[in-house]
C-alpha cells in the first residue's frame, strides 16, 4: 500500500490539512497523533480553580436582554 | 423545554445552547453546546466556538485548573458576552480545547434551574422559598 503523509491539525473536533492539500471526497485516511500532542489536551470534567482567590476574576455582570439597548 | 443530550453523554446530561458575542465587534456565534455542570467552579468555553469571534487572548494570562482526580492543567481566558436564558453574562471566561464547554457556577448560580432527570428535560424555574 502506497502511503502519503500530510501535516494537519484538529480544529473544532475535525482534522484540517495544512496548506493547499485537497483530497477526494470520502477519501480514506489514517490519522497519526504524536504522543506528545495527544497529552496536551487533557479532559477536564467539573474543573476547579486551583487558586480559589482567582474565582473573583470570573464574576459576571448580568444584564437582562430586554435592557440590552446600545450594546 | 430543552432536552438532555443522549448522544455525547452516558448517562444523558443536561445540555444548554448559548450564544457567544464579541463585545467590541458585535460578532456572534449561536447554538454553542454547554454542559450544565454544577461541579465546575467557572464556565469553560470551547475554543473552537470562540475562535469564530476573533477575540484576542493574552497568552501570558493563564489559570490553573484541577480535575476531580487532582490532575492539573492551565487555560487561557477571554472577555466576552455569553447570552443564555434572555440574559447577558458579561465578563471573563476560560477556554478549553474540548468539544463541549461547561456552564459553571459563575453562570448557573444566577439562575434557578430544574433538572428533570427521569424526563430528560431541563428548564428555568421560579426561585424557591427558603424554609424557616
Amino acid at each position: 500500500m502506497k502511503v502519503s503523509t500530510y501535516e494537519g491539525f484538529v480544529e473544532g473536533g475535525q482534522v484540517r490539512l495544512a496548506g493547499d492539500v485537497r483530497l477526494p471526497e470520502r477519501a480514506k485516511v489514517y490519522v497519526v497523533v504524536p504522543e506528545e500532542e495527544a497529552r496536551l489536551v487533557p479532559y477536564v470534567a467539573s474543573p476547579r480553580i486551583r487558586h480559589p482567590e482567582q474565582a473573583a476574576d470570573f464574576d459576571k455582570r448580568v444584564i437582562e436582554e430586554d435592557n440590552d439597548a446600545g450594546l | 423545554m430543552p432536552a438532555y443530550e443522549v448522544g455525547l453523554f452516558n448517562p444523558p446530561a443536561p445540555l444548554a445552547r448559548v450564544s457567544l458575542r464579541n463585545r467590541l465587534s458585535g460578532r456572534i456565534v449561536h447554538d454553542v453546546p454547554m454542559l450544565i455542570d454544577s461541579g465546575a467552579d467557572v464556565t469553560l468555553l470551547s475554543r473552537a466556538s470562540v475562535d469564530g469571534l476573533d477575540i484576542a487572548t493574552d497568552p501570558n494570562i493563564r489559570y490553573e485548573l484541577m480535575a476531580f482526580d487532582g490532575t492539573t492543567s492551565t487555560a487561557q481566558a477571554a472577555e466576552l458576552d455569553l447570552i443564555f436564558q434572555k440574559r447577558i453574562f458579561r465578563g471573563r471566561f476560560l477556554l478549553t480545547h474540548q468539544e463541549v464547554g461547561f456552564l459553571g457556577r459563575d453562570v448557573i448560580n444566577h439562575l434557578s434551574l430544574l433538572l428533570d432527570g427521569p424526563g430528560l428535560l431541563w428548564q428555568e424555574t421560579q426561585r424557591l422559598e427558603k424554609e424557616e
